[in-house]
């Protein structure tokens, strides 16, 4: 057998845990030479996990006294039928998990134990000594007895008994516990040991026996995988084949993960629950398992008959080949989403950003399709939709408002989170009350296991999280903060106003699982974030996130899950101004989402995942409450009133295998949407503008009364065609409404920006998009290149009236136009995510207008012709490549070239008085200058060694390392003797910094 | 020194500084932390944008007011970005009528201005004025406006203040403001124009002048001191409607820096108050908004700013400018010198060499240049100074003192 390599692997001083389970036929074959017992005696490091790298899986079926709670996740249940199988055999591998701890301790039993059969004592120690013990049946003679006179140490307790008997027990200090006859086991090998068993494992692997990986340099080749018996498949013509991806390090489950079968060409993908399943006729089959950040295994599968068959994916460590930078779920070409963009957080590290601030959000913006209006401003145009079309969840919580320090930077600290999905197109059909996009991001688990704790320090903030168990294996915890200190950089600044400025901002989150048994999950996460900007005391704007999500998961017959949830989340912002004492105010705004709602997913067979669910959301906002600042101050008190919605939903969506080749997505969302009262409500003369003038009635309703019910109905159709593991088509159509958008009118998204829902007199938008695209892998699937095109159309997309002051605008609707919005593009991406060079090229056509005509030359923006939304930027290029040179350097380049936005310039002067004013015409109608930038990045890791305290990392950074004055804006200005016209540029100079961070424990 | 160049920065600072709107705030801690991000003097950089098309609309600037008459209007075109000059539009027919039956058809005093009669129609509060203008190919008319009762302004004053610039990151000067009290008031809607004169010296005095030969000038302080008049090119708003009282405290009005020498001996601050209506204030506070408020992140799309100017025949052909009807009424005050250190130019005397060759080269000047302003360094050098170190003229003032003027 290979094992050879496997061992050198492991000898290199990594640190894998390696571990076996034996699946009874194997254990059979091998019990006759004891020795074979080594495949459990090498060391583990991360002695709790779930085995990984060497078995990247287990079979369930013939998994040996597996507890319930062996695994972290609650997927891992043995069926009965499994524990009653080995009995059969002869061979047992009682185990039950331990943990580091239990490892570290001198084990010891108590009288408590004392006259227990074998059976018992072996469940009893293993239930609460937290060992395993490996023995093989026949050999302890059937009548003993234990015999604990007092307290003693196990292996003590084990040999009194057991050594008149011929029988030997032996412990690896690991907490395994090793039972045999004649003599103790050796727990290390001879030096030589593989390679005299190299041809035995070659007849092993021939007979489908050997459950064993072995890992080459550069890939997995695992020998045979057996699920079933030959005895239960006669009675099967297809047999399913199903189980869960699990991660070795902390146990959560992989979604997402691919799985893909050669011979067929027919692939699927663990889903949000980490569970896939297979239907396939019995035989032998060759599967890839890959996903993003973990390592990939291959292996042969024999399939007897239906069974489980778990995975466990080894995190991807220090690879030799690079690091992954990768953009996307992992397959592209077999993934069945589109428009589908997924980062992890590790694969971000080396992405040079400003002041070093790793920031997840900011990364997305090289991705094709999304662009901003320009650097250093918050809110996100994915596929030329507006900034309010997109929801951001951070674990189900929205927030609506992720910008910190006026959008340099987001309110996602990422350490805290695990990994982010970007939905352009084909929205998941549990999704619903956004046009354009869903970025779903999630939070890091707790460590079940051990205790961690990580943190940062950059030019502007730190930061710090904590990890670990509250019951271990069961429950954890994660803690994590960031704050800025950033308010030196204002005291250099020669300035009296920047001196007397400040900015604060914070955010922290907490996350808490707990495993419920009887496959049940319960999970806790909250979510805190503030800005608090204050300009020389004139004027102030702080706001905070504030919001908790409760989560509740059971997974029923293994393959079907039940999720419930519920929400509430604030958003409360501020604004002061105190500029003129006389008229100094403050303006509260609030939003809070209130939401239940509950999926259930089912897998009736291998072919289809039906999700059906309902949900709802109860909107209450304080659309502003305006008072005097002080008591210096004239200022009229002003209460906008309250405004609520419910908005609810109901869908219904099926993703199903037609062939290997083909699959299709379908779903239905019903949604309503009501307008509650609490607020007055105006009617208003058909045909002319609303103003205060074409009132023509006023209704009143009392608070929660249902004012107007709006209605409609949601699809989402799409198809993926295969042609074989290199190539695949895809296609999608579908139909989204949107209830609330924000009152904004500025170039970019202000802080003073308020959200608002529809109304009796605003009418809710609704989006059409179809996608298209192909995606193939080059040059032995080291490159995936793709090439997607969409076309999207926005109904009543909300627009404001020239001139329109949205700060005070007591009624919104004398200021709101509502028009269409077409855009289309094309996004290529080339992506290279393994070796020592990685990264990607995208390449963005698109195309944005938006069109507000009426009859009536005031209800029309830019006369009633089409213009370019603020945002639209026809050519865009991003290249992101990082090269390792060594496990421990490595650089990262960024290149960014986008067209320039668009503007509106001058179409003459005139004179008013003495005064020259500019006088404008066609909106957006010109362009600034085109936007080009690059940035550098170093990162520097502390040495690898495996057994150390604290892990440091640097990272320098050069932002615009070629310091180009890029144009944020180009306006113009009248002065006393001309017009003249300026540009200002956010960043006009390279900006270098440093960032360390560290981590307790080795390098991840 | 140039004064003017001088007036246009201070003029751009104000941009950043005099604001009410909250939308400022956005603007100023964006640009404050862009400034910190390394680009301190370089954020805001002059651009020249490749525009020369314009559309040649039909411009009306004009209005009465409860001031004495001649009123006056000005027609013209709109002109391009590049070159703004005012392209006056001649023989035009223009009318102004009241409720009252009282009109007056105006007098074309010079090209594309027109005037009434000093004696003719003069506005009265309460009545409700209209333009009336034919330019031959068309009829324009304004949307009737009616003339509100001036409120008096209580106090008009300045502060030491210091402002945030591109230039000079802390340049002091006085900042001035208006208090009112519009108790009694019948809008909510007020705009000030405001009109600045100072007194300045130059540097040196003229003791000598060259007309083909040195001779002494008779009078060597004759150029010396000037008093310069300018109108602020600015517009200030203000609406009241927010306020539980309608009292205006400290509405910042102009920033004078210490880097001219507008405040280096006396200066006149003369503020005219306007109450006007509604539309007439959403006009002029648009206007002021999108010149003031370009350029940061968080400002709104520029737009075409349409006054109450129709085309008779044709609704939609835009017409640039208003006709305001509207109460005024005015105050003065003065000031002493800055109590502080001036940072603007001051002339150096020249090297004695150079001035040398300078006077020798006198020879050549032309005739036309005569009489050329000789200066004399303390230890007695003749030199050829620049225009603007002897002449208070050169820079725009007058050598007559205003005959309002109180030292």
């Amino acid at each position: 057998m290979r094992d050879n390599n496997f061992l050198g692997e492991r000898r290199e001083g990594r640190g894998e845990s390696v571990a076996s389970w034996h699946d009874s036929k194997s254990s059979h074959d091998w019990s006759g030479s004891s020795k074979n017992l080594f495949e459990i005696l090498l060391p583990r490091q991360s002695v709790n996990c779930p085995p990984s790298e060497g078995v990247p899986f287990r079979v369930g079926e013939e998994k040996c006294g597996l507890s319930d709670n062996s695994s972290p996740d609650l997927t891992a249940t043995p069926s009965k039928g499994g524990q009653s199988l080995l009995q059969a055999f002869c061979v047992c591998l009682l185990s039950l998990f331990f943990t580091s701890l239990s490892a570290q301790t001198e084990l010891s039993v108590t009288p408590a134990y004392n006259n227990l059969d074998w059976t018992t004592f072996v469940e009893k120690c293993e239930t609460e000594l937290l060992v395993r013990f490996f023995f093989v049946e026949k050999e302890i003679p059937s009548e003993v007895k234990i015999l604990v006179k007092e307290e003693a140490t196990l292996l003590q307790v084990l040999n009194d008994n057991l050594n008149k008997k011929g029988v030997f027990a032996s412990e690896d200090g690991k907490g395994n516990i090793f039972i045999q006859s004649g003599k103790s086991v050796t727990t290390s090998l001879p030096e030589n040991y593989f390679k005299s068993k190299k041809d035995k494992s070659k007849s092993s692997e021939a007979s489908g026996n050997d459950n064993r990986f072995l890992k080459t340099k550069k890939d997995y080749v695992g020998t045979t995988q057996v699920v079933g018996t030959q005895q239960k498949g006669l009675r099967e013509r297809k047999s399913t084949v199903n189980g869960s991806v699990k991660d070795n390090q902390d146990g959560t489950s992989i979604i997402g993960a691919t799985i893909y079968i050669e011979e067929t060409g027919e692939g699927t993908a663990s889903d949000e629950n980490g569970f896939y399943s297979l239907i396939l006729p019995k035989g032998k089959y060759t599967l890839t398992v890959q996903n993003l950040n973990h390592e990939t295994i291959k292996f042969t599968l024999q399939v007897l008959s239906s069974g489980t068959l778990d995975l466990v994916m080894e995190s991807q460590q220090f690879t030799l080949e690079g690091v992954v930078v990768t953009s996307e779920k992992n397959d592209v070409v077999r993934g069945s989403q589109m428009g589908f963009e997924k980062l992890s957080t590790k694969a971000i590290k080396e992405i040079p950003t400003v002041l070093g601030e790793r920031d997840i959000l900011k990364v997305a913006l090289l991705l094709p399709g999304v662009q901003s209006v320009g650097e250093g401003s918050a809110g996100f145009n994915v596929r030329g939709s507006p900034a309010d079309q997109n929801i951001f969840y951070i674990d189900n919580i929205p927030l609506y408002n992720t910008s910190h320090l006026l959008g340099f930077f987001s309110t996602f600290n990422s350490d805290g989170t695990q990994d982010f999905s970007i939905y352009k197109s084909n929205l998941p059909i549990n999704f619903g009350g956004r046009l354009s996009s869903v970025f779903d991001i999630t939070a890091k688990q707790g460590n079940k296991n051990e205790f961690s704790m990580r943190g940062g320090i950059s030019p502007i903030t730190g930061k710090l999280l904590v990890e670990g168990p509250i019951a271990k294996g069961k429950s954890s915890y994660m803690v994590s903060a960031r704050s800025t200190y950033s308010d030196w950089m204002l005291r250099l600044v020669n300035d009296q106003d920047v001196k007397n400025s400040s900015a604060q901002f914070g955010d922290g989150m907490a996350k808490l699982n707990f495993d419920l048994g009887n496959n049940s999950q319960f999970r806790v996460f909250g979510y805190y974030s503030f800005d608090d900007l204050n300009f020389a005391n004139k004027n102030r704007f702080a706001y905070q996130n504030i919001g908790i999500s409760a989560g509740y998961r059971k997974v029923i017959k293994k393959k079907n899950t039940l999720d419930l949830d519920v929400v509430y989340y604030d958003y409360i912002s501020r604004v002061e101004d105190n500029e003129l004492e006389v008229a100094a105010f403050s303006q509260d705004n609030e939003v809070i989402h209130q939401e239940v709602k509950a999926n259930y997913t089912i897998r009736p067979n291998n072919n289809h995942t039906i999700k059906v669910g309902a949900n709802s959301v109860l909107y209450d906002l304080n659309r502003g409450d305006l008072a005097p600042l002080h008591s210096e101050s004239f200022f009229t008190p002003q209460v906008l009133g309250r405004e609520r919605g419910l908005e609810s939903g109901v869908y219904i969506g099926d993703e199903w295998d037609v062939n290997p080749h083909l699959l299709v997505n379908g779903g239905l969302r019903y949604n309503i949407f009501n307008v509650l009262g609490g607020d007055e409500v105006f009617a208003y003369e058909e045909g002319v503008p609303r103003t205060q003038f074409s009132v023509i009635d006023t209704f009143s309703f009392n608070n929660y009364q249902v004012a107007k019910t709006y209605s409609g109905l949601d699809f989402r159709a799409a198809a993926k065609y295969q042609f074989d593991d290199r190539k695949s088509i895809k296609a999608s159509f579908n139909r989204t409404h949107q209830y609330m958008f924000l009152l904004s009118n500025t170039i970019s998204l202000s802080p003073t920006d308020k959200w608002k829902l529809i109304d009796s007199n605003i009418e809710p938008m609704r989006g059409d998009q179809l996608s298209a695209g192909y995606y193939t892998k080059l040059a032995s699937k080291r490159y995936e290149a793709s090439i997607e095109g969409y076309f999207k159309q926005v109904k009543n997309l909300v627009e404001y009236r020239d001139g329109a002051d949205l700060i005070v605008a007591g009624v919104p609707e004398w200021e709101v136009l509502q028009g269409d919005l077409n855009a289309f593009g094309i996004e290529t991406m080339l992506k290279k995510s393994s070796g020592k060079l990685s990264g990607w090229i995208n390449y963005t056509f698109s195309q944005t207008r938006v069109h507000v005509d009426n009859e009536n030359p005031e209800q029309r923006i830019n006369f009633g012709n089409p213009y370019p939304s603020n945002y639209d930027k026809p050519h865009s290029v991003n290249v992101v490549a990082t090269y390792s040179f060594t496990r421990r350097f490595s650089l990262s380049l960024n290149t960014v070239y986008a067209t320039g936005r668009p503007i509106t310039y001058p179409a003459g002067a005139y004179f008013q008085g003495d005064n020259r004013i500019v006088h404008y015409s066609e909106r957006n109608e010109f362009r600034i200058p085109d936007y080009f930038r690059m940035d550098i990045s170093a990162k520097l890791e502390g040495n690898l060694a495996k057994n150390k305290r604290i892990h440091g990392t640097w990272i320098f950074s050069i932002y615009n390392a070629i310091g180009r004055k890029n144009a944020y804006s180009v306006y113009f200005v009248s002065e006393p003797n001309r017009i003249q016209g300026y540009k200002l540029s956010v960043f006009g100079a390279p900006i270098i910094s440093a960032t360390y961070n560290f981590k307790l424990g080795h390098y991840e | 020194m140039n004064s003017d160049n001088n007036l246009r920065k201070s003029g751009k600072e104000q941009n950043w500084c005099n604001s009410k709107s909250s939308q400022y705030l956005g603007a100023k801690l964006w640009m404050a932390f862009g400034f910190l991000l390394m680009c301190y003097s370089s954020c805001i950089e002059p651009f020249e944008a490749e525009i020369d098309q314009y559309e040649d609309l039909l411009v009306v600037d004009g209005r009465i007011s409860t001031a004495p008459g001649p009123y006056e209007v000005r027609l013209s075109k709109a002109s391009s970005i590049r070159k703004t000059e005012f392209l006056a539009l001649r023989d035009a027919t223009i009318e102004i009528v009241d409720d009252q039956g009282n009109s007056e058809v105006l007098k074309e005093v010079e090209d594309g201005v027109y005037q009434t009669d000093p004696n003719g129609i003069q506005g009265t509060v309460g009545n409700t004025y209209q333009l009336k203008i034919s330019t031959g190919s068309a009829n324009y008319k304004s949307a009737p406006e009616k003339l509100i009762a001036p409120l008096p302004i209580k106090k008009v004053y300045q502060e030491v203040s210091s402002q945030f610039s591109t230039e000079d990151p802390e340049l002091a000067g006085f900042q001035f403001y208006v208090d009112s009290d519009m108790t009694g008031t019948d809008t909510d809607y007020f705009l000030w124009d405001l009109e600045t004169t100072y007194k300045y010296n130059v540097d040196f005095e003229i003791p000598f002048v060259y007309s083909g030969a040195i001779v002494p000038f008779s009078r060597p302080d004759s150029f010396f001191t000037c008093w310069k008049t300018e109108p602020i090119k600015d517009i200030y708003t203000f609406d009241i409607s927010n306020l539980s009282q309608p009292v205006l405290e400290r509405l910042p009005l102009n920033f004078v820096g210490v880097d001219t020498r507008q405040l280096s001996i006396r200066y006149s601050l003369f503020v005219k108050q306007y109450s006007v209506s509604k539309e007439a204030f959403d006009f002029w506070s648009a206007l002021q908004d999108q010149n003031d408020n370009q350029g940061s992140l968080y400002s709104s799309l520029p737009y075409q700013i349409r006054g109450n100017i129709t085309n008779t025949s044709n609704a939609d052909e835009p017409v640039l400018g208003y006709f305001m009807a509207a109460g005024v009424s005015d105050k003065r005050i003065y000031v002493d010198p800055f109590p502080g250190s001036f940072s603007y130019g001051i002339c150096q005397h020249a090297d004695p060499a150079a001035a040398q060759w300078d006077i020798r080269g006198l020879r050549w000047s032309r005739r036309s240049s005569w009489p050329i302003f000789l200066a004399q360094s303390p230890n007695g050098v003749l030199e050829v100074p620049l225009d603007e170190c002897v002449d208070c003229r050169s820079v725009g003032g007058t050598i007559f003192k205003p005959s309002w003027w109180v030292e």
